[in-house]
């Protein structure tokens, strides 16, 4: 396992104060106790970078007290975080050779501490009385140090899990935060095109016809000077109106660049003001109580209503009132826009009409709501859009 | 008067009148009608018999693209000559423009193009002798065929002549009747026989598909 150089050093730094902790009573021992420290102080340097190494250097550390005939010293508190470490941070088998090193090591333990050391110590002194007392003895130790050991491997793996649990979860949140990303993306390609394509339907269009209209003029002037005056006219009611528009497509632009939050319900008013100084007789009303609404949800309210608006600036009857309403009712809100539709204005399949449509009904439908158009035989053209209230979380 | 019919196709009212005044002041040339969409174009084809269409390729309904494949398939129909359709585009590498000369249109004109080259293709394209604007329409062909790479010349090719070759390959440039019959030292009379030869063997319409047909084929002996 790779593991950080801060982690290494903090490894090595705790393993040496560790070393200098125990040597004392390590050299009141033998020579073998201060290999075994080494050893142990080894595996804990290495606890996290290897645990395999370290479960294998405490290994050698032990056997090596216990082949000397060594009692049982501070140093082997080691053995603690090299179980620890194991399941901490050993990959499988290193972890579940650790918990099998806790059983295995606790039996050793026991035979040693309670049968081993006493036999040799004592060279066969053995009454019946001290056999019962050495069995109970045994098993007291037995169920101490296996206690000690798996208890010190569970922590480990404790903390494994509670760590992996971590991971995953900021794994989640990176992927949740690449998705919205992806998605902002996504609406601003979306915007983009929808800004390149009214470019191309205000500008270029109108540009086509003031060339055309000019050059038809030059040619048509010798013999009916009276025509280029009409295309005079015509060209500059053109310009006059794509000029407007440009105004119009610079004003969302401007609007994008300021970075400005998603606007809300309360932006309402403003969008309002700046489509009534746009030369629109607008005419807003608002009945039942309003309900708190989502940010989404409020957003969708905002942008059906400022497309309606600008689709009624651009493509309808602008000397005919414009009605907007917001009808608030237990469930939702409905938004419904009504306008006349100007008599030139393109036929209701043409692109230019349908313009921005599927955008607002997106806009609904992502708020589980609906959205209905309707190109009446009256010539009025009407926008109904059903918002539910539900599904929306508070801003 | 035996002037060139001319039809409008545009969606756009105002610009239909532009182009119509244009037109009409030349002494040349009529305009015969003028429609708003595919469907009205195809109509207005078929009432009016013009000999050359001005198509615009955006238009709602029914695009350009789907106009210029019924109008000729209308024609050949009722076996009567079909009008030369001249694209009109907002883009000089417009996708459309490709396509609507695939579909057998003779050629393309952007529109902010000058009203002299306007009027220039228009009785070009009658003509049709000559192709209008051939390096824009190789650029235009380059320009959406990207990636798809040339394809092998069909068995036809192998059908030509050496001297038909030569003469393709001029006619692929662009070159005019006149101007091919000057630098071969031939007849016009020769090289329009030749070319009609040329595009009979091929099976194209006429010589905007022929510049097509050169950009898009491996053309082995091709000089």
């Amino acid at each position: 396992m790779r593991i950080s150089r801060a982690k290494l050093t903090t490894d090595i730094v705790l393993a040496v104060v560790f070393g200098f902790v125990c040597m004392p009573f390590a050299v009141l021992g033998e020579w073998a106790d201060i290999v075994a420290l080494l050893a142990f102080s080894a595996a804990l340097a290495v606890r996290r970078a290897s645990p395999a190494w370290s479960l294998g250097l405490a290994w050698g550390g032990a056997l090596m007290q216990m082949l000397w005939l060594r009692d049982l010293q501070l140093y082997d508190v080691a053995v603690l975080g090299v179980l620890y470490s194991t399941a901490a941070h050993g990959g499988r088998l290193v972890k579940w050779l650790g918990l099998v090193s806790a059983g295995v090591g606790a039996v050793f333990a026991t035979g040693y501490l309670a049968v081993a050391k006493p036999l040799i110590d004592n060279a066969g002194f053995i009454g019946p009385q001290d056999t019962v007392s050495m069995v109970v003895l045994t098993l007291v130790l037995f169920v101490a140090s296996i206690a000690v050991l798996v208890l010190s491997w569970t922590a480990g793996l404790l903390v494994r899990s509670v760590r992996d649990t971590r991971e995953v979860r900021r794994r989640e949140e990176a992927a949740n935060r690449e998705r919205e990303l992806v998605e902002y993306r996504y609406v601003v390609e979306q915007e983009r095109n929808r800004i390149a394509r009214d470019m191309h339907d205000v500008v270029a269009h109108s540009l086509a016809v003031v060339i055309a209209q000019a050059d038809g003029a030059r040619f048509a002037a010798p013999t009916r000077p009276e025509a280029a005056v009409d295309a005079l006219g015509t060209i500059a009611g053109v310009a006059r109106g794509a000029l407007g528009d440009v105004r119009l497509l610079l004003a969302e632009l401007r609007h994008d660049e300021a970075g400005a939050p998603q606007p809300v319900l309360d932006d309402l008013d403003g969008l309002l003001a700046q489509v009534r100084a746009a030369g629109l007789d607008l005419r807003f009303s608002e009945t039942g109580q309003r309900l708190p609404l989502g940010t989404g949800h409020q957003i969708a309210v905002y942008r059906i209503a400022q497309e309606g608006l600008t689709n009624a600036l651009r493509h309808g009857d602008v000397s005919a009132p414009v009605h907007l309403g917001l009808a608030w009712d237990a469930d939702g809100v409905t938004v419904s826009l009504v306008n006349a539709r100007r008599a030139d204005a393109a036929a209701p399949e043409s692109h230019a009409f349908r313009h921005g449509i599927p955008g607002m009904r997106e806009r609904a439908q992502l708020t589980g709501g609906t959205l209905l158009v309707e190109a009446g035989a009256d010539a009025m053209f009407r926008v109904t859009a059903r918002i539910p209230a539900q599904a929306g979380r508070p801003a | 008067m035996s002037g060139i019919r001319v039809a409008l196709v545009d969606d756009q009212a105002l610009f239909r009148a532009g182009v119509r005044m244009l037109i009409e002041s030349q002494p040349d040339l009529e305009v015969v009608g003028e429609a708003s969409d595919g469907g009205a174009a195809v109509e207005l084809a078929r009432r009016e018999r013009p000999d050359v269409v001005l198509m615009d390729v955006r238009m709602p309904v029914q695009d350009g693209i789907a106009a210029t494949e019924q109008i000729l398939a209308a024609a050949e129909r009722d076996g009567v000559a079909p009008p030369r359709i001249l694209v009109l585009t907002t883009f000089d590498l417009d996708e459309n423009a490709a396509r609507a000369i695939r579909a057998g249109a003779s050629g393309f004109v952007l529109k902010d193009a000058d009203p002299e080259f306007l009027l220039a293709a228009v009785r070009t394209v009658h003509q049709g002798n000559q192709v209008i604007a051939a390096a824009a329409t190789r650029a235009l062909f380059a320009h959406v065929g990207r990636g798809s790479g040339r394809r092998p010349a069909p068995a036809a090719w192998s059908e030509l002549t050496p001297r038909e070759r030569e003469i393709f390959a001029l006619a692929a440039r662009g070159l005019s009747n006149g101007e091919i019959a000057a630098s071969e030292f031939l007849s016009e009379a020769t090289v329009k026989t030749h070319v009609s030869r040329i595009l009979a063997k091929l099976g194209l319409r006429d010589r905007v598909q022929l510049v097509v047909f050169a950009y898009e084929h491996e053309l082995p002996g091709a000089p």
